[in-house]
């Protein structure tokens, strides 16, 4: 079992599933509408300059947050996936 | 970006006024996925586009026919659920609970199936007639994914219709398709009313009364225990991830994809937008290009311009003289009236018709999302939110448009202060100025390639103070009238696409030229007939222009400008562009010059009415800071509906202004002593 890491600190190019979405109201719901749940895959994309805010893939699209904002999503490290072939991928290994 | 009447929805009055269309159908679906495209594509209408979130912040309507019946589309601004929070998705939940709208057409991005299926299963959950077409297919193709529209149809058990609204592919489907789906509600609506209409309570006999008091309605909306949104937000948890899970479910089953080179090509542009070392140097290089061409390319059809009208200007003269009008009606119509106009024409008409286009593209291309990535460290050390930078952007074209996209942030607190600052930043209206001032005053007028690379260069220069300044005054604002800390935001970045260069250009030209154009022309000539005046009545030997601007000058000296600059800038209220032109006309309205068409001219002018580099560059730092235009204020008061923060939004850039005329104005005192 991997550890959990926060949201925000995953590194450009590392993939994750969220394990526990922690924050409470208006960012919840934020999340919840871009589909960000638990069991959701993600993948960080980019890092802003001045590092605040991250890039991630998240159901196709991509989104920023600010590192302090998603500091209480829990994520587990995935092997690396690619936003393009997630679909198959997912199919074949892990059918819910 | 462009304000114009239909950008701001009173295009919707016109349309009350005229016969009840037969039916009434909304375009909903997430920000950015192409509906006022599709809005556009079905109505014949010319709403603008662009590829970022929030681009359409108010509600549009528009008519077409529908086989022989009229139809109304609506087009309602992007969501990401039904559970509103931002006004902007308040206007949309309202719209959605209309009983006056008789079905709905959700648009979704095939490109990000997955998620614009989350909103599409939470609309088909009220029960109204529905149609859900899948737009942006072609992307979808050249990014590899295959969407397999019969299948989803299955899955959703409503009509589902692919189309590339941009190049107007399976509209036809899409009309047929709400054809049917209207003229089966037709014969219903008969019987018992359909079950949407039954459930609703809002009453919305009036949409721009909606549009005022969203808030209002979505409360009253709420009383709705049948609707999903209507579900407090630790209730609705479980049934928002259930429905978050079906539609993971049903996009993997009808979304197939490939790896494709597409992704990695917008992975790449990301890696030079927004990567570390590269971001900001290509955001002032892009900003730098930006004004080199408006500056080179406007040089030249603006001296053509300036000539032919004055030419003009003269045979009119003459011929009026031959007709044998009155000379006070000659110098009301030809040296007020005229030469202001053909001023603004000469000088205004050439940038904006570069600029604008320009900033179209950057906006069409989905590169303003990445200047608020970038930009964000800065803005969340002022406390206010990265989305401010898309408002300040929008400010550059007109800041009026840029008060109204203020929509787009959530919090009550942060869109306030995004409100109060936009003036910060120049609008298209001021631009004209700071060329011309810049190229004549710093760059020595002359025109040539290296000199219009330094007036690009100086004028990127003033937008980064003006951008500093924005930061400064929210991080001010943020600790003290509008105390509190960031919050939470998320912000879409779109895949970058190619922008429609010939659309835009013809679109930029009709809609936002002529209009800020027109919206000049209309101040200017009250102006330019009250200063003809001001400048020929006599008060005992004295002019009314030279007593007002006696009167103004102990404290415009104060600013290093004079009487006259800062007279202009307060007659200069209804339109900013047309400064200038009142400052030219204040000092000739005593001796009758020729034509200023040349900057060789204007300088002679300026230098002749104890212009020095001082002066000119207070002005242009009076003109970047100073109280914003009438429009802009209107639409801070109908936002913000206090005439209070109004009043605030007009002398907080003020105070920068005096502020920092002062201290400029100080130091080239002390420099000369």
């Amino acid at each position: 079992m991997n550890k959990p890491y926060a949201l925000c600190d995953l590194s450009a190019g590392e993939s994750a599933r969220i394990v526990e979405i922690l924050p409470c109201g208006d960012i919840r719901q934020r999340f919840l509408d871009i589909g960000l749940i638990r069991g959701t895959r993600i993948k960080c994309l980019h890092r802003s300059r001045g590092n605040d805010m991250k890039a991630y893939l998240i159901r196709g699209a991509v989104i920023a947050i600010r590192n302090e904002d998603c500091r209480s999503v829990l994520v587990e490290k995935e092997v690396e996936f690619d936003g393009s072939d997630i679909k198959e991928h997912r199919v074949c290994t892990e059918p819910r | 970006m462009g304000l114009t009447s239909k950008s701001t929805g009173s295009a919707l009055s016109r349309d009350k006024k005229s016969l009840t269309p037969d039916f009434k159908i909304a375009i909903v679906g997430n920000p950015n996925v192409g509906k006022s495209t599709v809005f556009n594509a079905l109505t014949g209408m010319n709403q603008h586009t662009g590829n970022w979130t929030g681009k359409t912040v108010s509600l549009a309507e528009g008519r077409f026919a529908l086989g022989c019946k009229t139809c109304v589309a609506v087009d309602v601004p992007g969501t990401y659920s039904l559970v509103a929070r931002s006004a902007e998705e308040e206007i949309a939940r309202g719209i959605l609970h209309s009983p006056d709208i008789d079905a709905i057409v959700v648009v979704c991005d095939a490109t990000c199936l997955e998620r614009n299926l989350i909103l599409a299963l939470q609309i088909l959950a009220l029960k109204r007639p529905t149609i859900i077409c899948v737009n942006l297919l072609d992307e979808a193709k050249r990014k590899g994914i295959d969407v397999d529209i019969v299948l989803l149809e299955q899955r959703l058990g409503v009509r589902v219709v692919g189309t590339v609204a941009r190049k107007k592919g399976g509209l036809r489907d899409l009309t047929r398709a709400l054809e049917s789906l209207l003229s089966t509600q037709e014969k219903d609506s008969d019987a018992p009313p359909s079950e949407g209409t039954k459930k609703s309570e809002i009453c919305l006999s009036d949409k721009e009364n909606l549009e005022r008091k969203p808030s209002q309605n979505a409360s009253r909306s709420n009383l709705d225990s049948e609707n999903i949104s209507a579900e407090n937000e630790e209730n609705s948890d479980n049934g928002s991830e259930q429905v978050v899970l079906a539609a993971e479910s049903i996009y993997r089953e009808v979304c197939r994809q490939k790896k494709s080179k597409n992704q990695d090509r917008d992975r790449l542009y990301d890696y030079l937008f927004i990567g570390k070392k590269t971001s900001y140097p290509i955001m002032l290089a892009l900003l730098a290009i930006i004004f080199w061409i408006t500056i080179v390319g406007a040089n030249y059809p603006s001296e053509w311009l300036s000539t032919a009208l004055f030419f003009l200007g003269d045979k009119l003269g003459i011929l009026l003289r031959h007709i044998g009008i009155p000379d006070w009606l000659y110098g009301v119509l030809i040296d007020g009236a005229y030469r202001t106009l053909a001023w603004i024409v000469s000088v205004m008409l050439p940038p904006m018709a570069i600029f604008f286009p320009l900033f179209t593209l950057l906006e069409d291309s989905g590169y303003l999302p990445r200047v608020a990535f970038n930009l964000d460290k800065p803005f969340k050390k002022c406390n206010s939110c990265g989305k401010q930078a898309l408002t300040m952007c929008m400010g550059f074209g007109c800041n009026a448009t840029g008060v109204v996209g203020c929509r787009i942030i959530d919090s009550p607190r942060e869109r306030m202060i995004a409100m109060l600052t936009n003036s910060l930043v120049p609008c298209n209206g001021r631009f004209p100025l700071l060329v011309t001032l810049l190229s004549i005053f710093f760059v020595g007028g002359a025109v040539g390639i290296s000199s219009s690379f330094v007036s690009a260069i100086l004028l990127t220069a003033l937008i980064i103070l003006a951008v500093g300044m924005t930061l400064l005054v929210s991080k001010i604002l943020s600790v003290t009238l509008l105390r509190g800390l960031p919050s939470a935001f998320t912000l879409e970045l779109p895949p970058y696409r190619k922008p429609q260069i010939c659309k835009t250009l013809i679109r930029s030209v009709f809609d936002r030229t002529i209009f800020v154009l027109g919206r000049a022309i209309i101040s200017a000539l009250p102006a330019g007939i009250l200063i003809w005046l001001m400048g020929n009545l006599d008060f005992g030997g004295v002019s009314l222009l030279a007593i007002c601007s006696d009167f103004l000058d102990p404290f415009a000296s104060l600013l290093g400008l004079d009487g006259v600059i800062l007279l202009a800038f307060i007659l200069a209220l209804p339109a900013n562009e047309i400064v200038i032109p009142i400052i030219i006309m204040a000092y000739t309205s005593a001796a009758m010059l020729t034509d200023h068409s040349s900057l060789f001219e204007l300088k002679e002018l300026f230098l002749s009415n104890g212009w020095t580099a001082k002066t000119a560059l207070c002005t242009m730092l009076f003109s970047l800071f100073h109280w914003p235009c009438a429009t802009t204020l209107l639409t801070v008061k109908k936002e913000s509906g206090s005439w209070l923060w109004t009043l605030a939004a007009a002398i907080i850039p003020t105070v920068c202004g005096i502020i920092i005329c002062m201290l400029t104005n100080g130091i080239f005192a002390l420099c000369r002593c």
